[in-house]
């Protein structure tokens, strides 16, 4: 079985580098990072992901942005997103489904075993 | 006496005589009666024939021979005149006189003695006799005319014994000063009593003396003044009072009256006066003129009306405050009129009802409180009262009556009174305006209080956003690192497992706290939807199972029925019932209990006031603690199971909500908190 294709786009280089360890350890995944926002959607382009891990808040651009971005693009047309936030304070995010802008979210900070988890949830569903 | 008239039955009695005798002389045509003491019978014979034979007069003579038998005689009847021999039986020469004399002081003696003793008769004559005869001497005529002359000047010398005596009697009796002067206006004769006055010894003492001897130059100079004129015109000066000062400084009032002393002739040779004492009278009047002044004073300067009316209600007397509220410029333009002429006739009318009352006896004294018009229209309010006048015999003549004018009183008493009404009213209007600003004040307050509270939560909830970003992605970092390690050193020993553990829970703590935070500050917004209360905290029990759970809690409900729908967040309710009973399953020991209620009540405004507790049977709260257990990081428990922040976040959660949250402690233990809302 082929592994999972995971992009994770997060400025925060020591998180996605430790966030890569885990995943690949876990052996399911085939993970790239990339620590630039506006990077995000050639990176997918070129990369091809089964799933996003994408960060909310980012310095250059903003994760709505991004996430629009990558729907227009023809290529990632079955393209999941996770969002990952560190930033619960976006309103009524802690009151919502588990969902931002209908796609789901992960808080910071997150045990890999259930980052894990809710991945494949959202590969599975 | 008697035998007197029993003896001389044709003669007049010797009272009347007396009174003949007494009056005068002229008148004097009766018989003369004489005691003729002799006591040699041919002289005694001799000499009553003689004096029958006198023609002047008739006779009555009777003789006797002894001193005694004339002393019996004299005691008994009425002799006029006895014709004495001084050489008698019983009694020889002066002593003879002596003896007869004093026993009738006022009868006339004519001494007889023979030649020999010429001597001894004028000597009798010294002491009283009227006169002396010598035997042989002279006719019998000339015993007639002696023994008649000696009566009528026996007669004459009593009658003026007998003035001498009332003038005596009157000049030292009478308490009046009675005096004579002379030209020049010195004393010839003063009264007792005026001698008194002038500290002297008797009357003689004034003699020579004038009235600068014994006043002051200021009555002496008028007094004399007064004298010279009755002197010069014969004017006599009657009834003049005299403030005299006498020379010891004594002041004294006299009543005088001086009058022209004439001679027989009559020409002014001197004054006379008197002058009575009226000091007393004087001091007396004095002091009821100053009384009188005083009443008059009191009278014409009290604002009082006071005034007096006579039987027929004319007015006799009245003040100055009578006469201007008539507008009549003085007291006398009123006396004389009555109440009709002054007054409106209905009035005058009733007045005078109330005065006849008084005048028939019927009350001793009205008083009343009466209102009228005045002249100008104005309401005056007076209060009367009228008291009757009665003479010494005790008939009423009369009513005096005194009108005090109480309007400005009254006025002031209306005025008064329409004020306190008016206080009343403000007072009253200022309470309620009290009641409603205190109430305002303590919304003010309330909300003021509120806005603080948001404010700080506010506050609180930007700095956790803040924070949270900044602090969640190092701890998200920390968490897979830690992961990443206690993977790749798996069975390196249990030391190193236990500090990547113990690392672990410590970075869950932190990402709790920073949730809480979070917790605050995304209270801001509501969702508002229609809720059933009792549906959330079913849902929030649901949410907190597996807690309840693990402490085996016991809930026990009492959760209205007929609750309404309230309109409400349900999410954020739902947040306030889960730390509720989150704090609460805390506190609780293995087996305790949650009680839950809900119930409605009605609230202002048709509005319904919806109340749910949740009591536990813990330790409860200390009593210092309760009024902080709202404040953000306010935690009773241990460092590290708490942020401190569950309750400050529902007491945000029910203020956005219009509601409240309380708590206390349960008297059977335990704490309580109450949810208010409103439908």
């Amino acid at each position: 079985m082929a592994k999972k294709r995971i992009l994770v786009v997060d400025d925060e280089v020591g998180f996605t580098n430790l966030l890569r360890l885990n995943l690949e350890k876990d052996g399911r995944y085939e993970v790239r990072i990339e620590n630039q926002g506006a990077k995000a959607v050639d990176a997918a382009r070129e990369f091809q992901p089964d799933l996003v891990l994408l960060d909310i808040i980012m310095p250059e651009k903003d994760s709505g942005e991004v996430l629009a971005d990558l729907q227009r693009e023809p290529s990632l047309k079955d393209l999941r997103v996770l969002f990952l936030t560190a930033t619960v304070s976006i309103k009524g995010v802690a009151q919502r489904d588990g969902t931002i802008r209908g796609m789901p979210f992960v808080a910071k900070p997150v045990e890999p075993k259930k980052l894990i988890r809710r991945i494949e949830e959202e590969l599975n569903s | 006496m008697l035998r007197l008239d029993r003896e001389q039955p044709t003669h007049m009695k010797t009272a009347e005589r007396r009174d003949l005798k007494d009056s005068t002389v002229i008148r004097m045509t009766s018989v003369i009666w004489v005691l003729l003491v002799e006591d040699n019978p041919a002289d005694a014979r001799l000499t009553e024939v003689s004096l029958a034979e006198s023609g002047i007069c008739g006779f009555q003579t009777r003789v006797v021979g002894t001193l005694a038998e004339a002393l019996m005689v004299i005691a008994e009847e009425p002799v006029d005149v006895a014709v004495l021999d001084l050489g008698l039986p019983d009694s020889l020469g002066l002593a003879t006189f002596q003896k007869l004399h004093a026993a009738a002081p006022g009868l006339p003696i004519i001494v007889r003695s023979g030649q020999a003793d010429g001597d001894l008769a004028i000597q009798a004559v010294k002491e009283g006799a009227q006169d002396y005869l010598t035997k042989g001497e002279g006719g019998g005529d000339l015993l007639a005319r002696a023994v008649r002359y000696a009566v009528e000047r026996q007669r004459i010398e009593t009658a003026l014994e007998r003035e001498r005596e009332l003038f005596r009697t009157l000049m030292d009796n009478i308490p009046d000063s009675i005096y004579f002067k002379d030209l020049k206006s010195r004393f010839l004769r003063i009264s007792r009593s005026q001698a008194t006055m002038f500290g002297f010894k008797g009357p003689e003492e004034a003699i020579g003396k004038s009235d600068f001897d014994v006043f002051t130059e200021d009555h002496a100079r008028p007094a004399f003044e007064d004298e010279q004129e009755v002197i010069r015109t014969g004017e006599p000066l009657v009834g003049k009072i005299e403030r005299e000062t006498l020379a010891d400084g004594r002041l004294r009032w006299a009543l005088t009256t001086k009058m022209p002393f004439r001679d027989k002739k009559g020409r002014i040779i001197g004054t006379f006066g008197i002058s009575k004492n009226v000091t007393e009278i004087k001091l007396i009047e004095e002091v009821l003129e100053r009384e009188r002044n005083l009443l008059r004073a009191l009278i014409d300067a009290l604002p009082d009306h006071i005034y007096v009316k006579d039987a027929s209600l004319r007015f006799v007397l009245c003040n100055h405050a009578v006469a201007n509220f008539f507008g009549l410029g003085s007291p006398d333009a009123i006396v004389g009129k009555s109440d009709f002429d002054l007054l409106p006739q209905d009035l005058a009318q009733q007045f005078a009802e109330e005065e006849k009352t008084l005048l028939r006896g019927e009350a001793p004294s009205v008083t009343r409180e009466a209102g009228f018009a005045d002249r100008d229209g104005r309401t005056h309010w007076v209060i009367t009262t009228k008291v009757a006048l009665r003479d010494h015999q005790g008939r009423v003549t009369g009513l005096v009556g005194i009108n005090r004018d109480i309007s400005e009183r009254k006025w002031a008493e209306e005025q008064l009174s329409a004020l306190n009404v008016e206080l009343a009213r403000s007072q009253k209007e200022t309470s309620v305006a009290n009641a409603s600003l205190k109430r305002a004040n303590d919304e003010l307050k309330e909300a003021q209080a509120k806005l603080i509270q948001i404010e700080k939560m506010e506050s609180i909830g930007r700095l956790a956003a803040g924070v949270a970003h900044e602090v969640k992605n190092p701890l998200a970092t920390l968490l897979m690192g830690l992961d990443y390690l206690a993977e790749s050193s798996a069975g390196k020993g249990e030391d190193v497992a236990m500090t990547i553990a113990q690392m672990q829970e410590a970075i869950k703590r932190a990402d709790a706290i920073i949730h809480g935070l979070l917790d605050v500050a995304s209270s801001g917004e509501l969702e508002i939807a229609e809720a059933r209360l009792n549906a959330i905290i079913e849902q929030a029990l649901v949410l907190m199972y597996h807690e309840l759970q693990q402490k085996r809690i016991h809930i026990v409900k009492h959760l209205a029925g007929d609750l309404p729908c309230l309109r409400l967040d349900r999410r954020k309710i739902e947040q306030v019932f889960i730390n509720l009973f989150s704090n609460a399953i805390a506190v609780m020991k293995l087996d305790g209990e949650l009680r839950l209620t809900t119930s409605a009540t009605a609230a202002d405004g048709g509005r319904q006031k919806i109340t749910a507790t949740v009591e536990d049977n813990g330790p409860g709260v200390p009593a210092d603690v309760l009024p902080r257990v709202f404040d953000p990081f306010f935690s009773t428990k241990p460092t590290g199971m708490g942020q401190g922040l569950g309750l400050a976040v529902a007491r945000n959660i029910l203020d956005m909500h219009g509601g409240k949250i309380e708590m206390s402690n349960r008297p059977e233990g335990g704490a309580r908190v109450t949810l208010t809302l409103y439908s």
